[in-house]
């Protein structure tokens, strides 16, 4: 069903919302000036676990420009009911999973460190927190659980003692049976137990939001950056008690998601109550601290992982147990990300027979884990990635050879993987022989002499993924036509930096045959368009798709009004660049000058795309270490990688996706490490001194290849997600390099982040004392 | 109240007459104060424009109080300073080192100052100054613990003496840092190293500085090392000489960034890789004075 085509592709680099980013006119939430707006400040847990039974607000609430003070159990008296998450997990014993009831502020007990337990509502934000310091809370702290694996041992503190388990849900996949007698019969059997580290997205942005009720409609306006305008407001309503249609969501710019600014957080239905409580619109922005404290986090896993080989070194079966930490609540598709996102790629690009999986969504007292740039396949990844290494290891085969020998052949596509997913297209063995040569794996040996010479140790890893992108596989667009000669395409999915605007634009305008640069893209207002907003890699191929098909939509339209304007048959107008002609005549209309007859001055084009297939990007990449044995610093040294993203409309907005995710993938792989004290549930990492986000001088310029011969079969862009690919290759490329390097040392494998002292512990234990 | 004086007197004056929080570029002030009012009672010296830049004044440097780390790294200084000025490439990021003064870093005594390995191994002294009074005091007695130093409640840091190296014909000097940290910059350091060394004509090390940061509640000289290395001439084997027991000293602490162990280590190579670069430089021939 695919379509030649090059849309956008003729638009080069620039962005269309590239000069507004640059030059400082973007329209963040933050900058909106709302009449008469008061500010919240928000009271958090300082107790990773603690009852909140007496509140003195008093003192706060006289505080100068104090406006009003209220906490959980205000809310609660007033009917605010807990935010919801996606039903259908189950736990342990069967029953429907469980959360502990997360009201915008908590009630009862504060189940982490930032937990929100009052709200000080004051005419400047300054006053906010002034007056947030003269909350008295009367704290009864309670023993907290914060690790996972601790979480699921014997005799564990219970994150919420009702629930007698920390497990809120469970999740199996596969034929436990037949997999068992697989590894009984393998002649060989590679294990590994690693921790996929816990991430703070960490967006420019921070979270803000701003709420407004109007008292003779009844309804609430809240505008804050969220990636899933539709979901949010929709939670937003259900937390207040009221119908959807009584709740707006307006988005401006985003700077940055990751899929933290996906769908409910406290403060989002707070600030809607809030400006109904006070008679004002009610303001609320996050500092990087709060950021630390109360954003969703992402990842923290704890993955057990055993491949069984036969004497060929051919995959014989994949058995998968995880622990995901979910934090004190579950965030709305908390369980979502390691249960179901992740586990649909747990064989990677591989062909495994049989596959087993047992998930645990773990619930600990620590700020809830939702979903970050990959969501699941980051880890997916990440385990099958090095185990493969590991097992090369171990049997002597070299890791290429062995990749080589087990990757699902394009023959055999379309291919329904030992999990139960079928990808349509691909040519892994292709992208593989592209990325080796791409990375001049050959020119290896000379580079390690060469360092060797420098007294350094090199290493080399890679890491082939297969993704699964797409999520809701259904999305509509609009294409309004205006008399003054604008396009606007209105789409359910939501710009967050990553391209959209141009993307779409450049799809609607080639469909029309018009300037991209009539083309208006709006976005996020749930009374102007509704949709499954931008997560799991789907806008361009889903949200895309649908704005070609609007596109198509509008030319039928708008052949039946020139039809009618021209006094002939529709079935005899041909359209072409903008011009509505009668067939083998001069009489023709302008599109524009179409909709300037029309009674509102335009006219509507509008379509409805659903899809069966995810689409599958995989890729190869391939990273080169370089380590100074002495103090144990790894620098990457080199980087390249071939991505199989179906085809490219714009080869720009690809690499910088890209590189993004590369950048972050190698920020997890050696310098984020979000980690709370083990017994008072203290977050250690709270700023970005102790929490090191990666920098260009911590990155090598990447080398990046792209690999079109396989576009998708699913959408007629036949175009693959891109934006998490980097984030799910690099920190199995870089830690098998380090992996690598170290060989010589005996290691198998070390944790994320590999810090310089990890890595300094392996040699200065492999070498006598000086 | 908040006071912004143009002379270093009136500054003084006001100092003698109460207790006032010192405020230069900033960078450590409101860090300390994020989230709360400023309840303090503020002396803001960044008027006092005579204690800005650096001065060579015979038998010693003088970098005044006011100078940032973006005014070191930029100065046209000799090799002396080449630590130094590595150090402030290396603090915080570019618009820390534009805003934040060496003196105040100083001042805000925090274990991990970048400035206070390198200025330490330059032998420098903190000058002080009360109204009618000025007193200089080694940089190694000024900074007493963590956060804690020897300026009295009425005294203002105005300068960093700096002695002169290599005063005697055909002597040189140079000085080197090195830091280790989770990135190059913007993090607080697990350890930092500064070598200052003076070398005779005819090789030979006549003086010398090492100074280890971030591994202790102070930074500290590495004075048995400094013994050991007089006398030596400066070659690639120098920086074996340097062992364990010189670091004997150290009381470096487990932290989230890093463990005891490791940092002492660490420090150890980066003692020697900071010989060894100087040797090579030695070596190399290049520009020493």
């Amino acid at each position: 069903m695919t379509e030649p085509t090059r849309y956008g592709r003729a638009q080069g680099g620039a962005r269309k919302e590239d000069e507004r980013f640059l030059t400082g006119r973007g329209r963040y939430a933050d900058d909106l000036a709302v009449p008469g707006a008061a500010h919240a400040a928000i009271v958090r847990s300082p107790h990773a676990r603690a009852r909140t039974a007496a509140i003195d607000v008093a003192a706060a609430r006289a505080a100068p420009g104090v406006i009003g003070v209220f906490t959980g159990a205000d809310l609660v008296a007033a009917g605010v009911k807990p935010l919801p998450f996606v039903p259908g997990f189950v736990g342990e014993d069967g029953r429907p999973a469980r959360s502990p009831a997360r009201y915008p502020l908590t009630p009862d007990v504060a189940r982490f460190v930032g937990d929100p337990v009052a709200v000080v509502v004051a005419e400047t934000a300054e006053a906010a927190r002034d007056a947030a310091e003269l909350v008295a809370v009367d704290y009864e702290p309670l023993d907290a659980v914060v690790d996972v694996r601790r979480a699921l041992g014997p005799a564990a503190v219970l994150a919420e003692p009702d629930f007698g388990t920390n497990v809120a849900a469970f999740h199996a996949i596969g034929d436990a049976v037949r997999v068992d007698e697989a590894f009984a019969s393998a002649a060989h059997v590679a294990r590994i137990d690693l921790v996929n580290n816990r991430l703070v997205p960490n967006p420019i942005e921070p979270r803000v939001c701003v709420g407004e009720y109007d008292t003779a409609s009844g309804r609430y306006v809240v505008r804050l950056p969220t990636q899933t305008a539709q979901s949010t407001r929709n939670s937003i309503a259900a937390s207040l008690g009221v119908a959807p249609e009584r709740v707006r969501v307006i988005v401006g710019d985003i700077g940055g998601g990751f899929g933290m600014k996906t769908f409910i957080h406290p403060e989002d239905a707070l600030v809607a109550w809030l400006a109904k409580a006070c008679g004002r619109p009610v303001k609320w922005r996050a500092d990087r601290s709060e950021s630390f404290l109360g954003d969703t986090h992402g990842r923290d896993q704890w993955v057990q992982a055993e491949l069984a080989l036969d004497r060929a070194g051919r995959f014989l079966a994949l058995r998968v147990r995880l622990a995901a930490n979910m934090g004190a609540y579950l965030a709305f598709i908390g369980p979502v990300v390691p249960l179901r996102a992740g586990v649909r790629v747990s064989t990677g690009g591989y062909d495994i027979p049989l596959f087993r999986f047992e998930g645990r969504a773990v619930l600990t007292n620590t700020a809830p884990v939702c979903a970050y740039r990959g969501a699941g396949r980051p880890e997916a990844i990440y385990a099958i990635e090095r185990l493969v290494d590991v097992a090369a290891r171990e049997l002597g085969i070299d890791p290429v050879e062995l990749r080589r020998r087990n990757l699902v052949p394009r023959s055999a596509m379309p291919y329904r993987n030992g999990v139960g997913e079928t990808y349509d297209v691909g040519d892994f063995a292709a992208v593989l022989d592209r990325a080796l040569a791409a990375a001049d794996w050959s020119g290896f040996d000379a580079r390690r002499a060469a360092s060797r010479a420098t007294g350094r140790l090199r290493g080399r890893g890679l890491a082939f993924y297969v993704e699964w992108t797409g999520g809701e596989m259904t999305e509509r667009a609009v294409v309004e036509v205006h008399g003054d000669g604008r396009v606007v395409l209105l789409s359910g999915t939501q710009n967050m930096g990553q391209g959209l605007e141009t993307s779409y634009a450049g799809i609607v305008a080639e469909a029309l045959g018009i300037d991209p640069a009539r083309v208006e893209v709006v976005q996020g207002d749930t009374d102007r368009v509704l949709g499954s907003g931008s997560v799991a890699s789907r806008s361009l191929f889903v949200g895309g798709s649908a704005a070609l098909a609007g596109g198509k939509d509008a030319i039928e339209k708008g052949r039946a009004l020139a039809a009618d304007a021209l006094e002939a048959a529709p079935r005899d107008i041909e359209y072409a660049a903008g011009r509505f002609c009668i067939a083998g005549t001069d009489r023709a209309i302008g599109l524009f000058d179409l909709a300037a007859r029309q009674p509102e001055r335009r006219f509507l084009g509008e379509a409805t795309v659903t899809f069966t297939m995810p689409s599958w990007p995989n890729g190869c990449h391939v990273c080169e270490v370089e380590i100074d044995p002495e103090t144990g610093e790894v620098r990457v040294d080199r980087y390249s990688a071939v991505d199989d993203v179906g085809r490219r409309l714009n080869p720009a907005i690809v690499a910088g996706q890209v590189h993004g995710g590369i950048a972050q993938g190698i920020g997890q792989a050696l310098l984020e490490a979000c980690r709370y004290d083990a017994d008072s549930g203290q977050l250690l990492t709270g700023t970005f001194q102790d929490y090191a986000l990666p920098r260009a001088d911590d990155l090598p310029a990447f080398a990046l290849g792209a690999f079109e011969d396989e576009p998708a079969s699913g959408n007629p862009l036949g175009t693959k997600g891109v934006g998490e690919v980097g984030a799910v290759a690099a920190p199995p490329a870089v830690v098998n390099a380090v992996v690598d390097a170290l060989a010589e040392f005996g290691v198998k494998h070390l944790d994320m982040p590999v810090r310089a002292e990890d890595v300094w512990r392996i040699v200065a234990g492999g070498r006598a004392p000086r | 109240m908040y006071l912004r004086p143009a002379t270093v007197d009136e500054a003084l004056a006001a100092l003698a007459a109460r207790p006032l929080a010192v405020l230069a570029g900033g960078t450590d002030f409101y860090p300390a104060r994020v989230g709360r009012p400023v309840v303090e009672d503020v002396l803001d010296v960044s008027r006092l424009t005579e204690l800005r830049g650096i001065r060579d004044e015979g038998s010693h440097w003088r970098i005044g109080a006011l100078t940032t780390w973006s005014d070191v790294a930029r100065a046209d200084l000799p090799p002396l300073f080449r630590g130094l000025q590595q150090a402030a490439r290396e603090v915080g990021g570019r618009q820390i080192q534009n805003a934040g003064t060496v003196a105040g870093n100083l001042c805000n005594a925090s274990p991990a100052a970048d400035g206070a390995p390198p200025l330490m191994a330059l032998g420098a002294q903190v000058e002080l100054a009360r109204f009618g009074a000025r007193r200089t005091v080694p940089l190694s007695d000024f900074i007493l613990g963590n956060r804690r130093t020897a300026r009295g409640a009425d005294e203002l840091a105005t300068a960093i003496l700096v002695p002169a190296w290599a005063r005697q014909a055909g002597h040189s000097a140079r000085s080197a840092f090195l830091k280790l940290g989770a990135r190059r910059y913007l993090v607080i350091s697990i350890a930092m190293v500064a070598a200052t060394l003076e070398v005779s004509p005819t090789g030979k090390i006549t003086r010398c500085g090492i100074a280890v940061g971030a591994c202790s509640p102070v930074a500290k000289r590495l004075t048995a090392l400094e013994k050991r290395l007089l006398g030596e001439r400066l070659t690639a084997g120098i920086a074996a000489l340097a062992a364990p027991a010189h670091l004997a000293e150290l009381a470096p602490i487990d932290d989230v960034r890093a463990a005891a162990q490791y940092r002492r280590e660490a420090a150890l190579e980066l003692v020697r890789r900071a010989l060894a670069a100087l040797a090579a430089e030695a070596g190399a021939g290049r520009d020493w004075s």
